[in-house]
């Protein structure tokens, strides 16, 4: 999904300002699966999901007057939903956010066993999942969701240097990961 | 080229020429070029999640209504460029333009008024102004000078009806507004135009008339 592709509107986004009840609906329905969407890949489950997501559209519009347009109100609210499941994913793990490639030390590894019947949909996502958190969220963000390392790197306030290399640190490490099932998963497709 | 020099490029350009080559003689960069292709196949086809339809409840019943109405009243830029546009809108359902000329006439009225009456006056306009108000002074003489004759003669018929300390007090009285006069009229000899002084003659008529006047009420 192209991220540039949706217009940006700005009708909704002032009458929100003025604190119409109807214009936030509006305005989360037209990103409320994206949003969704990102925090179940971040964060691995429903429940989880659905907090941040409230967080999420409460913080929006509790500082919708604070917008003033100078990125697309999709990016700012993907900034805040984002930064909301980092947050999250902190909380869980209880360990910093790091955006440097040594972060893959000492996280758990899970080994899905292959002679189990398992769709290479699911494998995917559960080894999605198992990334660290800075592989994780600029994958999902960028090979997902399809954001720009641009738009990557302003809504994680890193360089889009780091965010093309966090990316191909989380390819690699998921090439890797596939391998043992790759045969498994040709026949399927 | 090695298998980390392959994909750093593969990163940014794809397949080149040279890693064509290099995918020939490296069988573990062919494998996971295979695991590339499928992954990237797998991850851009990944349904959608729907946000749960009792999501939104959960987020409204989140807003407190008064929370929205403080964040929507705290004073910054943007509601007060809102609440000048609410003043624009509004005015607009004003007939604006007739207003608009009203208040301007009646503003050059009240101006124009103060002008004509605070105005410095010209040499001219000042002598017309003189003249105007020695006429006035010299019509009203004119009617002191006839009332005063009349009293006179009226006074003069019965004169002896008035109490003779009293009457010599009135002509005692008389005497003197005459006196009065008489400077008066020098003066205005010397200039006709001086407007106090025909005031001041005018005023010692008035005198003498109001004193004839007190004289005949007595006889009557």
């Amino acid at each position: 999904m192209e991220n540039s592709a949706i217009s940006q509107p700005l009708d909704i986004v002032e009458r929100c300002k003025q604190g119409d009840r109807h214009s936030y609906k509006e305005l989360y329905d037209l990103c409320k699966n994206r949003v969704y969407s990102t925090a179940i890949r971040l964060l691995g489950n429903a429940q989880d999901a659905e907090d941040a997501v409230q967080e999420t559209f409460i913080k929006v519009f509790k500082n919708i007057h604070m917008f003033r347009g100078d990125s697309s109100v999709f990016t700012w609210i993907y900034r805040i939903s984002v930064n909301i499941c980092i947050e999250h994913m902190r909380k869980k793990k209880n360990v910093p956010y790091h955006d440097s490639l040594d972060d893959t030390e000492g996280d758990p590894v899970v080994v899905a066993d292959t002679q189990n019947p398992v769709t290479a949909r699911l494998i995917i996502e559960k080894e999605i999942e198992q990334l660290p958190e800075g592989f994780k969220t600029v994958f999902v963000l960028h090979t997902i969701e399809g954001f720009k390392h641009r738009e990557i790197a302003d809504i994680l306030d890193i360089s889009e240097g780091t965010s093309k290399s966090q990316l191909a640190a989380a390819k690699s490490r998921l090439r890797e990961q596939l391998l043992p099932y790759l045969e498994v998963i040709q026949n399927e497709l | 080229m090695n298998c980390e020099e392959f994909w750093k490029i593969y990163e940014d350009s794809g397949i080149t020429p040279e890693g064509e080559d290099h995918l020939l003689d490296c069988p573990g960069c062919r494998k996971e070029l295979r695991a590339e292709k499928v992954l990237m196949n797998i991850v851009q086809n990944l349904p959608e999640h729907e946000a749960p339809d009792t999501l939104w409840a959960r987020i409204e019943g989140a807003l407190p209504n008064k929370q929205i109405v403080e964040e929507r009243e705290r004073p910054n830029f943007d509601s007060i460029i809102h609440y000048i546009r609410g003043m624009f809108t509004y005015l607009q359902a004003v007939p604006f333009k007739p207003v608009c000329a009203a208040c301007v006439i009646m503003l050059m009225s009240i101006l124009a008024t103060r002008y004509y009456y605070t105005r410095p006056l010209s040499p001219e306009d000042r002598l017309l102004k003189q003249d105007e108000i020695a006429y006035e002074l010299e019509q009203k003489e004119q009617d002191y000078i006839a009332a005063i004759d009349k009293l006179s003669k009226l006074v003069e018929n019965k004169k002896s009806s008035i109490d003779p300390e009293l009457y010599d007090l009135y002509r005692e009285k008389i005497a003197l507004l005459d006196d009065y006069i008489l400077q008066c009229r020098d003066a205005l000899e010397q200039n006709e135009s001086n407007t106090n002084v025909r005031t001041y003659l005018a005023l010692a008529y008035k005198e003498k008339a109001e004193t004839l006047q007190e004289m005949y009420e007595l006889i009557n």
